[in-house]
């Protein structure tokens, strides 16, 4: 369960308990209230009683003071009756005296007031009635029984008026009785509704607690159910993996046995002890900090760890950190669940070291073949040569027939080493390509022309068909482009006994004045089946064994034809029908070097020009250490009409760039003191573009990953060792985009 | 092929020449340094070797293979660019072995080029 949810029901549980509480208090207040209440009410209704009472009592005396006044007609013992006259006038006095303290002694609790006039209203009557009990007593005593039952009549009357007073005074109490009797119902009805609220708060009470009683049932049921995974989740990764529990500081407070067995460590070692004690050392201190940072941010870090056993042995592990949350959100500890990969690891490393060797090599390899090429040709030109000049000194026919054997075996042989060596250079990206401006329908023509021959001994026609729009003038690599021509129209003639090869030739103009230029040679040969198309284009693979039997071949032609189209930008591909002959398209991606209106010859400094300082004027430094390459190239250049200055290594380029300006820098690339590639970075960091001369590279070094390295540094562009005129020509032209700076300096 | 290598040419003449467009008073003073420079390009070699120290090797193995060039002796050529390559850690060979082939190929270097020079003093 989240700990929001757990949150939620902790306040639903205190809203519960608080309601209760309340409750409960209400009740118990209610409850003390109603005794207080009840209690009251006997009191007050005990105490009007006894009031009621007293009143009574009070007339019974009033009419006890009156009895004598009549008693004495029937007794006519005059003293009797004087005597209980006295005595019950006494009493009633007592009496009377007693009531009248008590209700104004309770003036301020109840509202006797009343009851007091009343009473006091009384007395004048029972003075009255005592004068005529007295005139009665007198008549009596004189023998004057007429007058004295006047009197008696007079006597009778004030006791009446008393009776009545005093039942206006029980009345008055019985009402004040009655008044606050209902005051205290009002109380007890206000109490009702009171305990109405509070019933229906215990309902709710109720109501909440089984809510809330199934919710807490099920919680438990999930809680223990929860539990119950956790612990066969535990066993599970303790029974797999490498498990410790650290504290929020690093220090260890859980491990399991396959920690213990893995580090050698006891458990008493290592509880209580910082995490470090494993560390081997392998990893840096950075590693650790983005490991800190990340777990800290409450994320689970995984990863590979070296790490270090008791016996100073190391072992890896795959590691996964995991952050652990108290109910709050806060992080109490960490989880380290680890596996042991060390076996992997090793197994990794050896891979990489055998790939790293493997990979290095055939670099070597390819570097070295690369580097052997010419050593390989030579001998075979030899060969061949050699057998040349035999065959003009030789007259005896077997001998003559002997020597074309050696030829054509020696011209096979170089065509296939060719082949091996072109494929194996562009397996290891070594093959350099030209861009200069090249006559494409010439050159198809001199191809054309080269096979005639063997298209003419088996009656096939030779056509070339270009579009009108196809330029004659593109800058590329021509010798490659000579080279798939070749390949694919002797493929054609090759495999065609009867018929013609056909070659046309499409233009489609790309962005940025380039142009994807598609030729295809279509043949009426043998053609190529569906199932042999798809690795036609694949090394060493040719249509069947019987064709390498019968047709000869490396097997590399069309392969290396791929690799060649694709490193100029372009696509090979074949469409085919078994016995009615092939087509081979191929494209490449090529600048027009002149418009398709204006057709200029040749580009004017390609040829050797000795003017060419006079015409193309440009400053020029040489930066280069070893003296003989100084003499050829300042050489070379005086040949072409230009002088140069001569700097031995990078800083004293630095030092007469800052003296002088100049149009060209020839940088040797590897120089003492500071070399090409340092002093180029700087020439490109001091100077803007526009300011800086042309930086070209001088170097011996031609590989991909050298020419790489001068791009690099922001050289413009390369000539390799041995330096030619052609080359230095090259980019002697190529510098024209200076020519303001010249005109600025002139 | 060590058959072969024997009765090589040390450089490849023609190409070399056909490089200079006749300019034979650049060719001899080419050569002339080149003879001058020798010495002290195979002593930097040595020096390197004998001291162990590979970045120099790697150098002045490079510096050699760029003068060399120049009369297309690829023999020459070819084993610079070993030490070279020894010195930039690519190539696991005895580099006293390659130095050694490497100064049979410059003396054979040097009589060529010396009996050029003779040729052309004589024509």
């Amino acid at each position: 369960m989240k700990i929001a949810s757990i949150q939620k029901w902790r306040w639903i549980y205190s809203g519960i308990a608080l309601l209760n509480l309340t409750v409960v208090g209400a009740s118990l207040a209610l409850n003390h209230h109603l005794r207080n209440q009840y209690s009251e009410t006997i009191t007050l209704d005990d105490f009007f009683n006894k009031r009621l009472k007293m009143i009574e009592e009070l007339q019974v005396l009033a009419s006890a003071v009156n009895a004598p006044g009549n008693d004495i007609f029937d007794s006519n013992n005059i003293s009797l009756e004087r005597s209980r006259y006295s005595t019950a006038v006494k009493k009633y006095d007592d009496s009377y005296r007693q009531i009248l303290e008590d209700l104004k002694s309770n003036q301020s609790s109840f509202s006797f007031l009343k009851v007091s006039g009343l009473l006091e209203n009384i007395q004048p009557n029972m003075q009255t009635m005592q004068k005529e009990i007295e005139h009665v007593f007198t008549h009596v005593e004189l023998k004057k029984k007429n007058l004295a039952i006047g009197r008696m009549a007079a006597m009778d009357r004030n006791l009446a008026l008393i009776n009545q007073g005093l039942i206006a005074c029980s009345l008055e109490i019985r009402k004040l009785q009655t008044e606050y009797m209902n005051r205290h119902k009002d109380e007890s009805d206000r109490f009702q509704y009171f305990e109405r609220v509070v019933s229906f708060f215990v309902f709710l009470i109720i109501l909440g607690m089984v809510f809330y009683g199934s919710l807490i049932s099920n919680f438990v049921a999930k809680a223990l159910e929860d539990r119950n995974l956790a612990l066969q989740q535990k066993k599970a990764i303790d029974d797999s993996a490498i498990v410790a529990g650290l504290d929020s500081t690093g220090t260890i407070i859980h491990v399991n046995d396959k920690f213990i067995d893995i580090t050698g460590y006891s458990k008493a070692e290592l509880l209580g002890k910082d995490y470090r004690l494993i560390n081997s050392g392998h990893h840096s201190k950075e590693f650790f900090r983005n490991i800190s940072k990340s777990v800290s941010d409450g994320s689970v870090w995984r990863g590979e760890i070296k790490d270090k056993k008791k016996d100073g042995s190391y072992y890896w592990a795959d590691s996964s950190i995991v952050p652990m949350r108290d109910v709050n959100g806060n992080i109490f500890q960490y989880m380290v669940i680890r596996y042991d990969i060390t076996e992997r690891k090793e197994l990794e490393a050896s891979l990489i070291k055998s790939k790293n060797e493997a990979e290095s090599a055939a670099k070597v390899k390819a570097e070295f073949l690369a580097n052997m090429s010419h050593e390989i040709r030579t001998p075979m030109n030899g060969i061949i040569g050699m057998s040349n000049l035999l065959l003009s000194s030789v007259t005896d026919a077997a001998n003559i027939e002997r020597l074309k054997i050696i030829q054509n075996c020696g011209n096979t042989l170089l065509d296939l080493i060719n082949d091996v060596l072109d494929f194996s250079k562009l397996e290891v990206d070594k093959v350099w390509f030209e861009s200069q401006p090249f006559p494409l329908h010439t050159t198809v023509k001199e191809v054309l022309d080269l096979l005639s021959t063997r298209s003419s001994e088996k009656g096939l026609k030779l056509i070339y068909q270009p579009e009108s729009n196809v330029p004659e003038w593109v800058s590329g690599d021509v010798t490659r482009f000579r080279q798939i021509l070749t390949n694919l129209i002797g493929n054609s003639i090759k495999f065609t006994e009867n018929g013609s090869v056909q070659i046309f030739s499409q233009v489609m103009p790309l962005q940025d004045h380039k142009y994807k230029i598609e030729f295809s040679i279509k043949d009426t040969g043998i053609g190529i089946s569906d199932d042999v198309k798809d690795r036609l284009f694949q090394s060493f693979s040719q249509v069947d064994a019987s064709t390498t039997r019968k047709f000869g071949g490396s097997g590399l032609g069309l392969a290396i034809c791929k690799g060649l189209c694709e490193k100029m930008g372009g696509t090979i591909w074949v469409q085919s029908e078994p016995g009615k002959g092939s087509t081979f398209f191929f494209n490449f991606i090529a600048e027009v070097s002149m418009s398709f209106e204006y057709k200029t010859p040749a580009n004017p400094f390609l040829a050797f020009d000795t003017e060419m300082g006079k015409k193309h004027p440009l400053r020029i430094l040489i930066v280069e250490d070893s003296r003989t390459n100084q003499l050829v190239a300042v050489g070379f250049l005086q040949k072409l009409g230009y002088r140069a200055d001569i700097a031995a290594n990078g800083q004293e380029a630095l030092d007469c760039l800052k003296r002088q300006e100049y149009d060209l820098v020839l940088m040797d690339c590897h120089m003492p003191v500071m070399d090409g590639f340092e002093a180029t970075k700087r020439i490109v960091a001091k100077y803007a573009e526009a300011e800086r001369p042309q930086i070209i590279a001088l170097t011996a070094s031609t590989m991909k990953k050298d020419i790489d390295l001068c791009k690099a540094t922001g050289m413009n562009g390369i000539i390799g060792k041995p330096i030619t005129i052609a080359a230095l020509v090259k980019s002697l032209s190529d510098c024209k985009a200076r020519d303001c700076n010249i005109r600025k300096a002139v | 092929m060590s058959d072969f290598r024997q009765t090589k040419a040390a450089f490849d003449r023609d190409i070399f020449l056909s490089n200079f467009h006749g300019m034979d008073d650049l060719i001899s003073e080419t050569i002339s340094s080149f003879f001058t420079a020798l010495p002290d390009l195979t002593s930097a070699i040595e020096t390197a070797i004998r001291e162990k120290n590979l970045a120099d090797l790697e150098l002045a193995a490079h510096t050699l293979k760029g003068v060399v060039a120049n009369f297309y002796a690829e023999p020459s050529k070819l084993l610079a660019w070993k030490l070279e390559q020894i010195g930039h850690g690519q190539l696991n060979e005895d580099c006293e072995i390659v130095f050694r082939q490497l100064q049979v190929e410059l003396s054979r270097l040097t009589n060529e080029l010396q009996n050029l020079v003779n040729e052309t003093k004589v024509a």
